[in-house]
């Protein structure tokens, strides 16, 4: 019977061992297939790699280091270096999608980084594979790849946005746009944020958005907006406008070392602590001095 | 009336006897000395090198340095116990020993204004800690209250020895002229009149009075020191009171220990008898049992729920890198003595002055309990840093000038001892009725 006992729990012992190990050793960080084949759709030149290089410095540096110099932040699970192997074995896909979804404790640069900033970065990563061979681009066309130009007109009463988009023809005329989509962006401090979904242009090339009216600015209200083309690839905002609008909701951020309080500078130190402080040091040390008159009393006194 | 005389002027002889240059005090004095220098060369060392020659570093930044000044405030604060508390309840028995215990207070607390500049990197910014410092820091309020506690224990210890400054005035003609002149000065042309009898006992009164809330903040907020910060170990309501208690048992030990000396050397049996052994050791056993009970508070409660951070560093003092020196502290220095003391046997003399030797360094290593791991503990890991940064040993130039500071006490306490009566003549005499109390 102890046997027995002892045999399962051995078993289980073993079982729970291997699934630990399982989860500890084997970094799981699956690609779906079809992501996997993803290329970039322009052609990696020295100018994308020393964009890609201020990128990287910016948003990557502080944990994975420099690369080739296997001086990645002190953390568990260890980043990496961009210029190993294991990195550089990864496809052009694969590494795209690592970016933009992240995994902690990996950001997700989907919403930080727009698609050419991280294929920029995926360009200089490379720079440090000297056998990489970059695959074809693949460009699809779709609205996006149509010379266009966008202008943007805001109704501030009514928290409304007007993108007109109009073509631009190769002899230089300009006609509106039809069924263009246009997508409304706002830049926040970590990021771009989407605004609602994107919308078609119609037949002036016009397009009409409900702006949030609770959307925080900063003490004046003041917002980046960027309305952008959105092709079909989803890639890249070539054709885009940025305003910046005082139309959010103004935030007054109150900062904490503007009352007066505990952890601030002595001129802003609470009432009751500076009364209480001062009340018991004047009264003790006025009954000092009064004992040091007495004395010189007792002095005079025959 | 002439019995009266005579007995007067022996209570006079007996209590002036000490007051005169022997060869025993030259002795004592140039060991003093010669100590202190070696001590203070040390401290030019730390000056010249900067705080680097001691083992503080980034974690445990206080260090030894920190635990002394504990102690030295702890230990000034048995002046109020016996001449405030005692004395206000009108107890009698104290009277031999209250000058003493004041004499003790003014020592241990001017030192511990000196040893919290041996923690100074930059000892010639002190004024900057009143010119730029918060009223929220509880570090000006310690200056304060530090400063504050030194005036009252110096002018209380003066007011009291007026009238036997000028009784030793009268009796000493054996000493050096300049040092009758020093008496006379100080005695404030003091006579036997009822006014100025008065305005002694009127200041004697305020400051008794104001004396106990100001020891009471001193040690207070010396504890707010440590419990004021986000630390495992320090984080703690009980802090205060836990320190306050703290600082009877080695003032109380400090006293017993000095009147002792004071009794053999001084040959004051007839003054600082048997039955004040016995009456000290009774007080100290009632301190140290609410001493007791706070440090079952203070360990038990977090011991029970071990919060993580908590649990680190409780291990470490129950079973790991200080439990020799914890369970040593709290068992030969706490538990031990009380049940000794319990016995009125062990209250005599010499066993009195063996337990409170053991209890006086007992609550020395106390401070450094308190002080030390915890702040080898902090919330967030110590990464990265060299060993002596995440274990703090003491160097040797570090104790040395953490021991100069007892050297400057001792001097103190010698010198005050020696130029003055160590009991209260005209008391005596007025509790012994050879002396009328005029009104």
């Amino acid at each position: 019977m102890m046997k027995k006992f002892l045999g399962i729990f051995f078993f289980v012992f073993i079982v729970l061992r291997i699934s630990a190990f399982a989860q500890s050793a084997a970094p799981v960080w699956v690609v779906p297939k079809e992501v996997k084949e993803k290329v970039c759709p322009f052609q990696f030149t020295p100018e994308t790699v020393k964009t890609g290089e201020n990128v990287f410095q910016k948003n990557c540096k502080s944990c994975h280091g420099d690369p080739g110099k296997q001086n990645w932040a002190k953390i568990n699970p260890p980043p990496g270096d961009p210029a190993s192997v294991v990195f550089q074995q990864q496809t052009d896909g694969e590494m795209f999608y690592r970016v933009t979804t992240g995994k902690a404790p990996m950001p997700q640069f989907g919403n930080i980084l727009s698609e050419e900033e991280r294929w920029q970065v995926i360009s200089y990563i490379r720079s440090f594979n000297a056998n990489y061979v970059q695959p074809t681009p693949i460009v699809k066309t779709g609205s996006g790849s149509k010379n266009v130009k966008l202008r943007m007109y805001c109704n501030y009463r009514h928290k409304k946005l007007y993108v007109l988009c109009k073509e631009i023809k190769q002899d230089k005329s300009e006609i509106p746009a039809k069924g263009i989509d246009i997508q409304l962006n706002v830049k926040r401090y970590f990021g771009t944020l989407t605004v609602g979904n994107p919308k078609t242009t119609n037949a002036r090339g016009l397009v009409l958005f409900d702006f949030p009216s609770d959307l925080p600015g900063g003490p004046s209200g003041i917002l980046e907006i960027m309305a952008r083309v959105k092709d079909e690839t989803g890639l890249l905002y070539a054709n885009q406008v940025k305003a910046r609008l005082s139309i959010g909701k103004p935030v007054m951020v109150k900062s904490l070392t503007d009352a007066r309080a505990m952890w601030s500078v002595r001129s802003k130190a609470p009432v009751w602590l500076i009364l209480t402080f001062s009340l018991s040091l004047v009264t003790v040390w006025g009954f000092i001095f009064y004992i040091l008159i007495s004395l010189k009393k007792l002095k005079q006194t025959i | 009336m002439d019995e009266n005389n005579a007995a007067l002027n022996k209570i006079t002889e007996d209590l002036t006897f000490h007051i005169r240059i022997t060869r025993g005090f030259k002795i004592w004095m140039g060991f003093l000395l010669i100590g202190l220098s070696i001590c203070l060369y040390a401290y030019t060392l730390q000056l010249r090198f900067g705080l680097g020659v001691a083992g503080i570093r980034d974690y445990v930044s206080w260090g030894m340095y920190l635990s002394n000044f504990v102690f030295f405030v702890a230990t000034s604060l048995i002046g109020m116990l016996i001449s405030g508390v005692l004395g206000l309840i009108g107890i009698k028995w104290i009277t031999p020993v209250a000058r003493i215990a004041e004499i003790i207070a003014v020592a241990f607390a001017a030192i511990a204004g000196l040893v919290i500049i041996m923690d100074m990197g930059r000892p010639d910014r002190l004024e900057y800690v009143f010119i730029y410092g918060r009223f929220q820091s509880p570090i000006l309020w310690d200056v304060t209250v530090v400063t504050t506690y030194f005036v009252l224990s110096a002018l209380l210890l003066f007011l009291t020895l007026i009238s036997d400054i000028a009784w030793v005035h009268k009796k000493t003609d054996h000493l050096p002229g300049w040092v009758k002149k020093t008496y006379q000065v100080l005695s404030l042309n003091w006579t036997d009149t009822p006014e100025k009898n008065h305005i002694i006992r009127r200041c004697v009164r305020i400051l008794l009075i104001l004396i106990i809330p100001c020891a009471l903040a001193i040690h207070t907020v010396t504890s707010w020191l440590f419990a004021m910060s986000f630390r495992a170990g320090w984080d703690s309501t009980l802090f205060g009171p836990y320190f306050v208690t703290g600082a009877f048992v080695s003032g109380g030990s400090a006293v017993i220990i000095a009147m002792y000396f004071f009794q053999k050397n001084y040959k004051l049996h007839n003054y600082i008898t048997n039955q004040h052994f016995n009456n000290m050791g009774k007080l100290l056993v009632m301190v140290m049992l609410v001493y007791l009970y706070f440090n079952i508070n203070e360990f038990l409660v977090p011991a029970y729920k071990l919060k993580t951070a908590e649990a680190i560093n409780l291990h470490d003092l129950f079973g790991g890198r200080f439990a020799l020196m914890f369970w040593a502290v709290q068992i030969g220095g706490l538990i031990l003595p009380i049940i000794l003391m319990l016995f009125q046997k062990m209250r005599t003399p010499l066993p009195m002055l063996i337990i409170s030797l053991a209890i006086f360094i007992g609550s020395w290593f106390k401070r450094y309990i308190i002080v030390i791991p915890a702040q080898e503990h902090p919330y967030l890991p110590i990464q990265y840093v060299p060993y002596n940064f995440k274990v703090y040993t003491p160097t040797l130039t570090e104790i040395a000038i953490t021991l100069s500071s007892f050297f400057m006490a001792l001097i103190i306490i010698t010198l005050l001892s020696k130029f003055f009566p160590v009991v209260p003549i005209r008391e005596t005499a007025v509790e012994r009725g050879l002396v009328e109390e005029k009104n």
